[in-house]
């Protein structure tokens, strides 16, 4: 499963966005690529400093596949507290991992 | 058609059967009584001007429930730009009734209980979300005004719920059975609960498991038996029993508060909306309070805006409008009202969905909202009275002016600037008193630093929200300290 990361632009962030995508790297064991255009991913990670969620499914273009949005201390605009975050977030990468069926 | 006129909604009240006291009486007419209509006016105004068509795009929406036209006020947020409509129309309706209108309490309790009810169903297993949604279908497709009821007397403030040597301190379960439960206790200064068809009652604290009987929240018709309103007393409240257009300041409307108790009240089951789920009353009580602080950001900047209007009209009537430090005392009056604005709008932008899709707004910036109002009106009115002149407050009665023999020397003693009458001279001083220290500064002072929590509860909340860590990291990258990873 290929999964990107989409940064917001970091403006007033509550969270470190970076070194959460760096642990989960680091927890899932395989990489997580910086969204392109074309990259083509099954999952996308919204990456949000804040709770506005300025990237999003509704507003991201190009994006692909399953999307969870991380946006400050929330996934999926649930409230989780900085000692859930990367817990629950690989919890829900990996439920999305358990269901996924590649095309080829 | 889901929106009632103006007049349907004063038919309405009074069909209610309201157990209402005032200076020692029961009231058997409230609709008509002379201290209480103005405020009865104010909210009437929410339903006039959905009516208007020079209004309505900003009073109503379509619902997110059932697609119908609505008041935004019994409206969920759905976006960003319906909670910076909110802001907007708050604005207006303290731009046109100069006074607290009374309808933000209940909009922006059913907002926080949307979110909360049905993230305490998910989490708990509960089933308060369907009951809340059915009790705000039924508001939005009646056009009712709903009390948002949160804050107890409290008692000893020191000591928690279940540790105050009377129990009813904070309004708690008494009893529950198959059908419902039964409530004490009573809620304090109750905006426009006498003008409300519904009273929707949540915790006003963070409750722990030893205080879940306190952990209560429901609605239930303003009429239900066991309930009683007694009325709070505003300066210069009796004004309006003597039937003079000037002296009251502002005629035609008012605000509202009222001391509410419920003397073992029931409450069917389907009303119930939270009951003894402590773990979430704090998120209750905090998203209540981040929305109403927010609409601190709009109300009182309308009213703001006619206290400003008066204080540059008073410096035209006393010939004094072209003096530097009044132009420059103007120019901060209206500063000070923009940045509360700015706060209102600017939370709302940074708005946010939560999982039952319900918008809220940006807790920290809603905390630096209602921290700032905690002063900057205050600001605002110590400048108007500057610009006013004493005489708002030393000013002979409308009896002495009407009067044949004495008024033809207030007539010629207190007038101003040639070509300006008198009486409007008198009108404006009466409407700069009334906003600063009489009826409406109940409203625009002392609701500015206690509603919607008392200064320090929007500092704690500032505490808690601002990433003080990330603020030092940058320091310490731009120091040369640490590294820029
Ligand atoms: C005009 C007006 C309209 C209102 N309308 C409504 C309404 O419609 N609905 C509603 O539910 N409420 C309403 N309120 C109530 C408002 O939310 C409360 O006034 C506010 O929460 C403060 O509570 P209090 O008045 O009991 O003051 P207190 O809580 O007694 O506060 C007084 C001071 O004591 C401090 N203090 C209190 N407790 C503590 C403590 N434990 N530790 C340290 N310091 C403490 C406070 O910080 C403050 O400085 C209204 C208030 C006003 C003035």
């Amino acid at each position: 499963m290929k999964i990107t990361a989409i940064y917001c632009g970091g403006c007033n962030p509550e969270i470190d966005r970076e070194a959460l995508v760096k642990q989960i790297v680091k927890r899932l064991g395989k990489p997580v690529y910086p969204f392109s255009p074309g990259t083509d991913p099954d999952l996308s990670l919204f990456i949000n400093g804040c709770p506005r969620q300025c990237v999003n499914p509704r507003t991201a273009e190009g994006w692909s596949g399953k999307a969870i949005v991380v946006a400050g201390l929330s996934i999926d605009a649930w409230e989780v507290s900085q000692e859930e975050l990367v817990d629950t977030l690989l919890r829900k990468i990996n439920e999305i991992e358990e269901k996924f069926i590649p095309i080829n | 058609m889901a929106l009632k006129t103006a007049e349907k909604y004063l038919e309405s009240l009074r069909k209610l059967d309201l157990k209402v006291w005032m200076f020692g009486e029961k009231v058997q007419n409230i609709v008509d009584h002379p201290v209480i209509r103005p405020s009865i006016n104010s909210v009437a105004k929410t339903y006039e001007l959905a009516q208007n068509d020079a209004h309505s795009s900003l009073m109503t929406v379509a619902s997110s429930l059932s697609g119908e036209r609505i008041n935004r006020f019994t409206h969920l947020h759905q976006s960003a730009g319906d909670l910076v409509n909110k802001v907007k129309m708050q604005r207006l309706m303290g731009q046109k009734t100069a006074t607290c209108f009374q309808r933000c309490v209940g909009m922006d309790a059913i907002n926080a209980l949307d979110s909360v009810t049905y993230e305490m169903d998910l989490k708990l297993g509960t089933k308060y979300h369907a009951n809340f949604r059915s009790f705000l279908r039924y508001i939005q497709d009646n056009d009712l005004v709903v009390d948002g009821a949160m804050t107890d007397p409290k008692g000893d403030r020191s000591l928690r719920p279940s540790q105050q040597p009377d129990p009813d301190m904070y309004l708690r379960i008494v009893s529950q059975n198959s059908d419902g439960i039964v409530v004490r206790g009573a809620k304090a200064h109750q905006t426009g609960a006498i003008n409300s068809h519904e009273i929707c009652i949540m915790p006003t604290v963070a409750m722990t498991e030893a205080d879940k009987d306190y952990a209560v929240s429901f609605a239930i018709p303003s009429d239900s038996s066991g309930i009683t309103y007694i009325y709070g007393r505003q300066s210069c409240d009796t004004r309006k029993l003597e039937g003079s257009s000037i002296d009251v300041g502002n005629a035609l409307y008012g605000g509202q508060e009222a001391l509410v108790v419920f003397d073992d009240v029931f409450v069917p089951r389907d009303r119930v909306f939270m009951c003894r789920e402590f773990q979430f009353s704090g998120a209750l009580v905090e998203r209540f309070a981040g929305y109403h602080r927010q609409s601190y950001g709009g109300c009182k900047v309308g009213v703001g805006d006619v206290l400003i209007g008066a204080a540059a009209q008073m410096a035209e009537y006393n010939g004094a409008a072209g003096a530097s430090h009044v132009k420059d005392k103007i120019i901060e009056m209206i500063h000070l009202n923009e940045t509360l604005y700015s706060c209102g709008i600017a939370c709302s932008c940074q708005g946010h969905r939560t999982p039952s899709g319900t918008y809220l707004i940006d807790m920290l910036l809603a905390n630096v909202c209602k921290q700032n109002v905690t002063r900057y009106p205050y600001e605002i009115a110590r400048l108007a009275e500057d610009i006013a002149g004493g005489l708002m407050v030393t000013m002979p009665s409308e009896k002495d002016f009407r009067h044949p023999e004495i008024g033809p020397y207030i007539e010629k003693y207190l007038k101003g600037v040639a070509g300006v009458p008198t009486e409007h001279r008198m009108r404006m001083l009466r409407l700069v008193e009334n906003i600063t220290l009489g009826c409406a500064a109940v409203g625009y002072r002392t609701e500015s630093m206690h509603g919607a929590g008392s200064p320090q509860a929007q500092r704690i909340m500032i505490a808690r929200q601002a990433n003080l860590e990330h603020k030092k990291k940058l320091a310490r990258i731009i120091s040369g300290i640490d590294r820029e990873e």
